[in-house]
């Protein structure tokens, strides 16, 4: 239609009946801006007859495309001779044709193009009008497919998603995003990524595989976030995906991991400096004793010296211990009431008039699985440090009860106090570590009550924030069990009662230890009691030993060289002798209790012991060796 | 090439055109548009390849008109894609998602491009007091070069009169560029047509002033 | 008639003041033409002279012709000022009307510069 050479006057002749067999709009103006043509595809369509149409103007026809752009394209085309291309994507202004088809009332999407042409009188503007319906149903379906997939996926995930262009601009985000970050899709579209995550400022971070930042979300809480990004092209155009992940929780538990691996390779560390310290201690004990026995005047007065700084140094490796959980522990039903109750009379003289203590109504049958006595130094503790926290007074709140999980209880120790750095609360719990002034403590205290309550089975966390006090929390594995509390054998039975040694018959001993000098101080504890004693340095040594003799009981240490530990030993001498009594020596419990059932029943004697110990644990070795089976 | 009341012209001529352009462009989304003065300068190829700049692969997105008339030649407009993006988003409202924006892309842009660069020419025919005809538009996306490959090619020993504009819709900023290639031939006769245009001015000042 | 005897032509283009002066030249009006180059020099005469006439052209580097406009007319609330551009977009138009602007399309007619000058349009043409 363009070419020049079909128009002049043979258009709106002979052309017409070609314009009516197509399938699109055709309409053509003169230079006056009246229609001269008005193809029936348009009769069609927008339901105005061609009589009508001809010789009219077209706003003057259509009133509603006045001013739109259609007519300024013909504006256009006639006084300059530029063409037009008009979409439907763009305009709302332009034919109000309907499909027309008997089956729907549908408008027709078009796409038009204005150029101009010439007709019998000279210049005028040819209008084309594609129907772009089809297209366009087509395109929404296939969006509506490709988009519900996404939309599936996206809009249920917890974890945010925001679509970026190149320029950081927000496109789209999901719901979890919204929610995350207190925000709605609608008001963030094209607003800059650095309006939720300030540190894409830098844009060149986009692309990058993993970019973890600190985001405040909802509210002004801040939370770690790890973003990671996928770009894909649309019509060329580099997008961002943005997967942004809260990992607040995820880096909480590694650091906690960290902590605890810390702490265990601590506790590796003093568990063993406290085993070969016990030994020590053994020794000096055992001499200092006998010294004690055989020394008058100003001799023994320094040996009792002696035996009483060993013992103080037998509490702090206790301590130790209890840190590195190598401490026995003789777990018992222990009622949360009963226990809160005792802990506030013991502690009650310790905490001075200025602190107040309270402790809300405990569930009654609430009970930890826990060693009674541990459990109360713990509590103690606590107790202590919530006082040194309070130096001008103040309030210490026990509360105790089940939770937070199932099956298990807590017990909280809150108090008023000064609280603690972050700095300072992360390291309360190592050994050693104190804030208090020196010489008022040993600084083993929480690393204690922390080492009991895992090696019990439970957890302990602290709380705090400076100024605003200190909440310390042990949570232990709670009982349901109505059995009687402390009903469980006492496994430690030996050495716990007080009353006057026990008088032991003579007996046929083995004694076996490895440390020379520790084997040296048990013999010479065992000199006096008019036994008679063996002693060999490790357990097939024993074992030969016993070949040829008969023994009565078997003072041996757990640890022991060259493959048979004393549990060992003290199964195969069982095996041999059925009847004979067994003392277990221990420098640390870091053994399998099952084993220990494997023994079958035998006292148990942490170093260093005394002669008394020792003697108490061979009575309680005695009574509890198995019947004859005479 | 020119002199500077024919270099003071060819701003003038062009920064009508963009005015123009610009109000168009204002009709067509509803909201104002803001525009710099727009930044003319005559380059080669090589050079208008240069101005473009950016990265070579960064995707742009052009459409293109031939021209005719008393100088003939080829006008481009050319957005970065994201640029472009924005234009669309800005033209069809918020509504829509980005997959359905960027399906419409091309036919918006084509339109877009269209009116911007109908309003350029017919300025500068207004100004010029002509007759500019010029086909259907093309949409083009790719680089730079690749664009310039398939509307300037190398071999063309026309200059570029080439513009920078700036607009921005609601804080958008779409910056882009207006390309004219003209031939030597229809330089010359631009040439002479702002000439004539000068001397009118000139001559109808100079009769009044000194009888 | 208005009087028109100081007359201010304010346009980046050296072309575009010498065209509209033609046009001027061409009607016969008889005033002195002061033409600045850019707004702050606009600006800057407005503060020491009078003018009972402005052209104000929009697009310029640097001030643009509205906000110019906005505070000559506050100096001068009395003078006619008309705001020469090819922009003729909604919102420009719409101010101009707020500041009582006379609008003039680019490039600058004949008629139009007529009717302005003889006061009898204040109808802006789009």
């Amino acid at each position: 239609m363009s070419d020049p050479a079909a128009g002049s006057a043979a258009v709106p002749l002979v052309i017409p009946s070609v314009l009516d067999e197509l399938d699109m709009g055709v309409v053509i103006v003169d230079d006056a801006r009246r229609i001269v043509v008005w193809n029936t595809w348009m009769v069609r369509h927008s339901g105005i007859s061609r009589r009508t149409a001809i010789g009219a103007e077209l706003s003057a026809l259509l009133p509603a495309m006045a001013g739109g752009r259609v007519e300024l394209a013909v504006r256009d085309a006639l006084d300059t001779g530029l063409p037009a291309v008009i979409s439907h994507h763009v305009n709302h202004d332009l034919f109000p044709l309907l499909r027309g088809d008997g089956m729907t009332d549908e408008r027709v999407a078009q796409s038009i193009v204005v150029r101009p042409t010439r007709t019998g009188r000279g210049v005028g503007c040819l209008i084309q009008i594609y129907d772009q319906t089809a297209a366009v149903e087509r395109e929404r379906k296939l969006r509506a497919q490709r988009s519900a997939r996404y939309h599936a996926i996206v809009d249920a995930a917890r974890d945010c998603f925001v679509t970026v262009d190149e320029d950081g601009a927000i496109w789209s985000m999901n719901p979890a995003t919204e929610e995350r970050f207190g925000c709605s899709a609608a008001a963030m579209r094209g607003q800059p990524i650095a309006r939720l995550l300030p540190q894409l400022q830098d844009l060149p971070l986009l692309g990058e595989p993993l970019v973890p930042v600190r985001a405040v979300g909802a509210g002004g809480k801040a939370f770690d976030a790890e973003i990671s990004m996928g770009s894909w092209m649309n019509n060329g155009v580099r997008h961002f995906t943005l997967f942004i992940r809260d990992v607040t929780e995820r880096n909480l538990a590694a650091e906690n991991l960290r902590r605890t691996e810390r702490i265990q390779a601590l506790g590796e560390l003093t568990g063993g400096v406290a085993h070969e310290f016990n030994n020590l201690l053994m020794v000096i004990r055992a001499n200092a004793e006998m010294v004690l026995a055989h020394a008058g005047g100003e001799a023994a007065a320094h040996a009792a010296e002696i035996v009483q700084a060993v013992d103080r140094g037998r509490n702090l490796t206790d301590g130790l211990l209890s840190f590195a959980r190598r401490q026995p522990l003789n777990p018992v039903r222990v009622p949360l009431d009963a226990a809160v109750e005792d802990i506030q009379r013991l502690a009650a003289p310790l905490l001075g008039v200025a602190v107040e203590i309270a402790a809300p109504p405990i569930l009654a049958g609430a009970a930890v699985m826990a060693d009674r006595t541990q459990l109360q130094n713990a509590l103690l503790n606590l107790l202590i440090n919530a006082r040194d926290a309070m130096p001008d007074g103040g309030r210490i709140t026990i509360t105790a009860g089940p939770g937070p999980e199932p099956g298990q209880c807590h017990i909280a120790v809150a108090d008023t106090g000064t609280g603690m750095s972050p700095a300072i609360l992360e390291k309360a719990c190592e050994p050693f570590f104190t804030t208090k002034d020196q010489g008022k403590g040993t600084g083993l205290g929480l690393s204690m009550v922390a080492g009991f309550a895992r090696q019990s089975g439970g957890d302990f966390l602290l709380a705090s924030r400076p100024g605003a006090g200190t909440t310390a929390t042990i949570r232990l594995r709670g009982t349901s069990g109505d059995g009687p509390p402390g009903a469980a054998a006492d496994a430690d039975g030996a050495g716990k009662e007080d009353g006057p040694p026990p008088v032991l018959p003579p007996l046929r001993l083995l004694v076996t230890e490895d440390d020379p000098q520790v084997r040296a101080g048990v013999l010479a504890m065992l000199a006096q009691g008019g036994h008679r004693t063996a002693a060999a340095a490790d357990g097939p040594d024993a074992l030969d030993l016993m070949a040829d003799e008969d023994f009565d009981l078997l003072v041996t240490d757990i640890m022991l060289p060259r493959g048979m530990n004393g549990v060992a030993l003290a199964c195969e001498a069982r095996r041999m002798f059925p009847r004979l009594a067994v003392v277990l020596m221990s420098g640390y419990h870091g053994f399998d209790p099952a084993l220990l059932e494997a023994v079958g029943p035998a006292a148990i004697l942490r170093k260093p012991f005394t002669r008394t110990d020792l003697e108490r644990a061979m009575a309680a070795a005695l009574r509890q060796r198995p019947r004859s089976p005479a | 090439m020119f002199d500077a009341l024919e270099q003071d012209a060819v701003t003038e001529l062009l920064n009508v055109a963009v005015s123009r352009s610009a109000a168009a462009l204002s009709r067509m989304v509803g909201k104002p548009v803001a525009m710099s003065v727009p930044n003319v300068r005559i380059l080669s190829r090589a050079e208008a390849l240069n101005a473009i700049g950016g990265n070579r692969n960064t995707p742009l997105i052009a459409v293109g008109e031939q021209f005719s008339g008393p100088f003939s030649g080829r006008a481009l407009l050319v957005f970065p894609e994201a640029r472009s993006l924005h234009l669309v988003q800005a033209i069809v409202g918020d509504q829509l998602t980005l997959e359905e924006i960027a399906d419409l892309e091309e036919d918006a842009m084509t339109e877009v491009g269209n009116v911007i660069l109908n309003n350029c020419l017919s300025g500068i025919a207004n100004m010029l007091g002509c007759r500019i005809e010029a086909t259907l538009p093309h949409c083009f996306q790719g680089g730079v070069e690749q664009i310039f490959k398939r509307t300037i090619r190398g071999d063309d020993d026309g200059v570029i009169l080439f513009m920078s504009i700036d607009f921005s819709i609601r804080d958008r900023d779409i910056g882009g560029f207006i390309i004219l290639l003209l031939d030597l031939n229809a330089m010359s006769n631009l040439r002479s047509a702002i000439a004539r245009y000068v001397d009118g001015v000139r001559r109808s000042l100079t009769d009044r002033e000194s009888p | 008639m208005r009087t028109c005897k100081h007359i201010l032509l304010v346009d980046d283009s050296k072309l575009a003041r010498m065209a509209l002066r033609a046009v001027l030249n061409d009607l016969g009006v008889e005033a002195d033409v002061t033409e600045a180059a850019d707004a702050e020099a606009a600006l800057e005469l407005t503060e020491r002279t009078g003018f009972d006439t402005v052209f104000m052209d929009y697009n310029m580097p640097g001030v643009d012709g509205l906000s110019a406009a906005a505070v000559i007319r506050v100096r001068q609330p009395e003078a006619a000022i008309a705001l020469v551009t090819a922009n003729a977009q909604e919102d420009i138009l719409a101010e101009a009307r707020r500041l009582r602007l006379a609008f003039l399309g680019k490039p600058v007619r004949r008629e139009d510069v007529l009717r302005f000058i003889s006061g009898s349009d204040v109808a802006e043409r789009v």
